[in-house]
């Protein structure tokens, strides 16, 4: 029906297709910038999600023998708020940060494979809002966010007693979850090959941002982790349907089975949680120091090594089940080896912030909480390394305290300093500094109230998942405390979303470099064009934006490599 | 203006920090709170000592670290001359220091930690009593191996002194059986034999609980340790191994004992109670009941995994009645279980006030 | 060419033309077989769930569609 005419003054018409709608151009996307956005939107809504089951919980803890949830809605919801939180939230919203920056940061014109991006990125929609509709049949799964076998097996399973899970419960969860696991499997596949492939020419491997590095290990980690928690998950999908009997005992089976298989999987997980959030401090951090990151090599290098140990560290989750002595000693002793790289990193980060110029604008700010928050996440987890005291903590609030520390204070703090340094490459606006302070000391005051007196809990013998507590045992204001403190968390979500409305609206025009930055992606437009670069960048250096805007004092000129 | 906000800041800082790090020591004083920094034994107390021990390392890399971040923060705060610094890219040297000075640190933690972990394995002398732990959802059940296999629940009595071994059975999902003020945790698995021992130092009754999501009532799998003298306890296992009292004839507690047997409150379908509807704690009739053995139920304390106490003063019978039935924890029970415990197994007919007080008198005559 | 409808351009059919006479930009190309198969996945998920043998029929042979659209496709 259309034809083309070189030439001017000649009209072409032809109807608009489907791709070239306002909905069409989201649905038939492959463009990474697009993707990634689709990502982290989603990703922020069901932060939402997990953000009001968390308020339930709380508010149903607030005070003893609490009436506002009865408990077989508490187990929906607090198996709910991890599930959304770990694979709803974070998840898609570090591969959604990925997903935009990578690219440009290392020069592409999109990631190795678009479509699979795509893909990736619909999985995860409509896997989420799978998982989430159970609500809908008041059947939201209902054992924990791990699952524990036999608990989660059908009622034949279960003894006597009719009390395993009867329901669709769990099969809303194992379903949702292996569909989940295909979305991360596409991305991490798209990321090491566009990682090692698609890199601008004269960046080698131990030129890359650090952002880039960290999620190579990722995508390694999650190809290396997901297929054990496939497993586990299948394994529990053919106990429950199909007859068989992976975790029952009375049939020869072994719940611990469950652990094993789940931890693999789960404690590389949450590497992968916060891997991301150590490169984007490592990218934060010199841009608003003035000056590079301290020890980039072993910056690098100990994120590979703690790759490599955490699949070495899983049964830390499981020391009071009752291993043979040996076996806790090596698993006591590989946790132990990872906290040094850890550790490492710290330092590093300190060390770059020492001596340089600091600029304490609202990203900064984030990576500085990042850091303060993440040793104490840190020191709480040495102490549950120590397999006696592991004794008495796990399975207490003292171990909400640490993931919660690592992953609100670590993973979230890194997050929203991703978003407020970011946003202006992705929009070509600024994110209000003035409300971004204030998110921050609302978040920083918020995170310590909720989680610090949850140590304390652990200690005074309040034991996890509880859907109420007794009111005679001492517990009471510190749980009220932590309560009070989740409500000043959700104060500070509020004002980042109406920062994120009014500066869409009206905020201060970026340009393409607003914060004087290092990497590629600054050398860009904001937001970038579709094709990102119209020629592609010659690298010399780790900072090859750095040494286009200084090339008297670049780094291949100063630096040794 | 920029330096005045950060002046406050430093203030506030200070206080809100202080604030929160003598929160920690509200840890030791909890008063009646089930606290791991008070333990009665000394599995427990060396499970404290290793976490002291971690609390101090822990402080001193905190202060170090955090300290040293805040000051960065103060002093290299840009200020509208300073000028460009230095392009540091590392330092290898420092590097080296601060991994091999952590590792250090770390081992000497690893080496307390697989230390203690032996130490604590098994118990220094032979067990003096062995109970078998039946996990249940949602109650615990002690099976008193070493004193002829007479069963109780909800409360675990143990003489001071002695090494308590225990068995860890579950044939339903995992629980975990946990006396912060005793010992720590180890899960009871079904299809596992994990054991676990402790000694109480000191008399006491001291807090247990499930510390393994296990279902709607996790939250109400209390249990009791109750630790009494020598003699004391002797006196308690006489008690226990023998048969419930018969009531006297003509009593409220003996028409209680009948209702108990009978179709029409249906308890001894799932209760057992020897020498009512059970012969002994051998009767295999008892092993198939999925409640509580209640022979002696008049002397515990908890009902039903500690979501009510048992409280014979607040129980008190004149004529006949309840003097104040809504403050009696077991006329709450067994007036309405599932509005207390909701999912339990404890599904019953509703019973009248008159036969709640009958039975109520029977089960505080079972001492 | 003209319009076969008359010589005045409706709205929309002005905005496509603007926009081929701008140059080709360089991109990667748009696809719906992504979106396709990501719905495909789901259907066959949710026959699990509702143990229904022809959904899950229909949802397989959605995404061998799929996959064979997707491979077949320009790239």
């Amino acid at each position: 029906m259309a034809t083309r005419t070189i030439g001017e003054g000649v009209v072409v018409e032809r109807q608009r297709r489907l791709s070239e709608t306002y909905v069409g151009r989201w649905i038939t996307t492959t463009d990474h910038k697009l993707i990634g956005i689709m990502y982290m939107v989603t990703a922020f809504f069901f932060f939402l999600v997990g953000g009001l089951e968390a308020l339930l919980i709380r508010t149903q803890l607030a005070v003893p023998d609490g009436k506002v949830l009865d408990p077989a809605t508490y187990d929906q919801i607090f198996t709910m708020h991890g599930t959304t939180m770990i694979f709803l939230f974070v998840m898609p919203m570090l591969t959604g940060l990925g997903n935009y920056v990578v690219p440009l940061m290392i020069g592409a014109r999109d990631m190795a494979f678009p479509r699979l991006n795509a893909f990736g990125y619909w999985i995860v929609l409509f896997g989420g809002l799978f998982l989430t509709s159970s609500f809908l049949f008041g059947q939201a799964p209902n054992a924990g966010w791990f699952s524990y076998a036999p608990l989660t097996e059908l009622t034949s399973a279960c003894g006597n007693a009719v009390k395993c899970t009867p329901g669709l419960n769990m099969d809303f969860w194992v379903l949702g979850i292996l569909l989940l696991g295909i979305s991360s499997i596409a991305a991490s596949v798209n990321f090491v090959v566009t990682i090692l492939k698609l890199r601008a020419p004269g960046m080698s491997i131990n030129r890359m941002p650090l952002f880039t590095w960290m999620t190579l290990v990722t995508s390694f980690l999650l190809l290396f982790a997901i297929p054990s928690l496939t497993a586990a998950a299948g394994l529990l999908l053919l106990d429950r349907h199909l007859g068989t009997h992976f975790y029952q005992q009375a049939f020869g089976g072994d719940p611990l089975l469950w652990q094993h298989l789940f931890w693999s999987f789960g404690h590389p997980e949450v590497y992968i949680l916060i891997l991301p959030a150590f490169g984007i401090i490592s990218e934060v951090l010199p841009v608003f120091s003035r000056k590079p990151i301290f020890g980039y090599t072993f910056v690098a290098w100990s994120g590979v090594a703690i790759g490599f140990l955490s699949f070495t560290v899983w049964a830390h989750h499981m020391f009071a089940v009752g291993l043979p002595t040996v076996a806790q000693a090596f698993f006591a002793t590989s946790t132990t080896l990872i906290a040094i790289p850890t550790a490492v990193k710290i330092f590093n980060w300190v060390a770059t912030v020492y001596g340089g110029k600091l600029s304490l604008k609202a990203p900064m700010l984030f990576a500085l909480g990042f850091i303060a928050m993440f040793l104490i996440g840190g020191l709480n987890g040495v102490a549950l390394a120590v397999v006696p005291f592991d004794y008495q903590a796990t399975d207490t609030y003292f171990v909400v305290s640490h993931l919660h520390y690592v992953l609100f204070g670590g993973t979230a703090f890194g997050v929203f300093s991703a978003l407020y340094y970011w946003f202006p490459k992705m929009t070509g606006k600024l994110l209000s500094n003035r409300l971004g302070v204030w998110q921050f000391w609302l978040m920083l005051i918020g995170v310590n109230l909720t989680f610090f007196p949850m140590h304390i809990l652990g200690l005074l013998g309040m034991p996890r998942r509880y859907y109420t507590y007794s009111g005679n045992l001492g517990w009471n204001e510190l749980n009220l405390m932590a309560t009070v403190g989740a409500f000043i968390i959700a104060a500070a979500i509020l004002v980042f979303i109406w920062n994120v409305i009014v500066s869409l609206r009206s905020g201060e025009q970026s340009g393409s470099d607003p914060w004087d930055a290092f990497t590629l992606e600054w050398d860009t437009t904001s937001p970038p064009q579709p094709y990102n670069f119209a020629t592609v960048p010659i690298v010399r250096s780790r900072r090859p934006f750095y040494d286009k805007k200084n090339p008297d004092i670049a780094d291949w000129k100063t630096a040794t490599h | 203006m920029r330096m005045p906000l950060f002046r406050g800041v430093k203030r506030w800082g200070k206080l809100i920090s202080a604030l929160l790090l003598s929160s920690l020591f509200l840890a030791a004083c909890g008063e009646n709170s089930p606290s791991v920094l008070n333990p009665a034994g000394p599995v427990a107390d060396r499970e404290r000592i290793l976490f002291w021990f971690i609390l101090i390392v822990a402080t001193i890399v905190f202060v170090a670290v955090e300290g040293m971040l805040i000051y960065s923060i103060f002093r290299f705060r840009e200020r509208p001359n300073s000028p460009m610094p230095r392009q540091i890219h590392g330092n290898n040297t420092i590097e080296v220091i601060w991994t091999v000075a952590p590792s250090i640190f770390l081992f000497a933690v690893l080496i307390g930690t697989i230390y203690t972990m032996i130490n604590l394995a098994q118990p220094k002398t032979p067990a003096d009593l062995e109970v078998r732990v039946v996990g249940h959802q949602w109650w615990w059940e002690f099976d008193y191996v070493s004193q002829g296999n007479f069963v109780t629940a909800d409360s675990l009595e143990v003489p001071t002194g002695a090494v308590v071994q225990l068995d860890l059975v579950s044939n339903n999902v995992i629980h975990s059986f946990w006396i912060p003020q005793l010992t720590g945790k180890t899960d009871v698995i079904p299809g596992h034999n994990n054991h676990m021992w402790f000694t109480a130092d000191r008399t006491g009754n001291f807090f247990g609980a499930c510390a393994e999501y296990c279902g709607d009532q996790h939250a109400h799998m209390r249990f009791d340790v109750i630790a009494v003298d020598q003699n004391t306890f002797m006196t308690w296992v006489h008690t226990q191994q023998a048969s419930a009292v018969t009531p006297a004839a003509g009593s409220l507690a003996e028409q209680g004992a009948k209702l108990f047997g009978s179709a029409a409150a249906g308890c001894s379908s799932c209760h057992g109670i020897v020498g009512n509807n059970l012969t002994s704690y051998a009767d295999p009739k008892g092993a198939a009941l999925i409640g509580p053995n209640l022979t002696h139920f008049g002397s515990r304390r908890l009902i039903a995994g500690g979501v009510l106490t048992w409280d014979p003063a607040s129980c008190q019978i004149v004529n006949n009645q309840l003097v104040n039935k809504n403050n009696c924890g077991l006329y709450q029970w067994l007036q309405n279980p599932q509005a207390i415990k909701p999912g339990s197994d404890m599904v019953i007919n509703q019973l009248t006030d008159a036969q709640i007080t009958q039975l109520i008198a029977y089960l505080e005559s079972l001492q | 060419m003209v319009s076969e409808t008359g010589d005045s351009l409706s709205n929309e059919r002005k905005l496509v033309s603007k926009m081929n006479i701008l140059k080709e930009v360089p991109g990667s190309h748009t696809s719906y077989w992504p979106f396709i198969l990501a719905v495909a996945l789901i259907i066959v998920l949710l026959s699990i769930m509702i143990t229904s043998v022809i959904v899950f029929g229909v949802g397989v042979v959605l995404v061998v569609a799929a996959v064979i659209g997707w491979g077949l496709e320009k790239r």
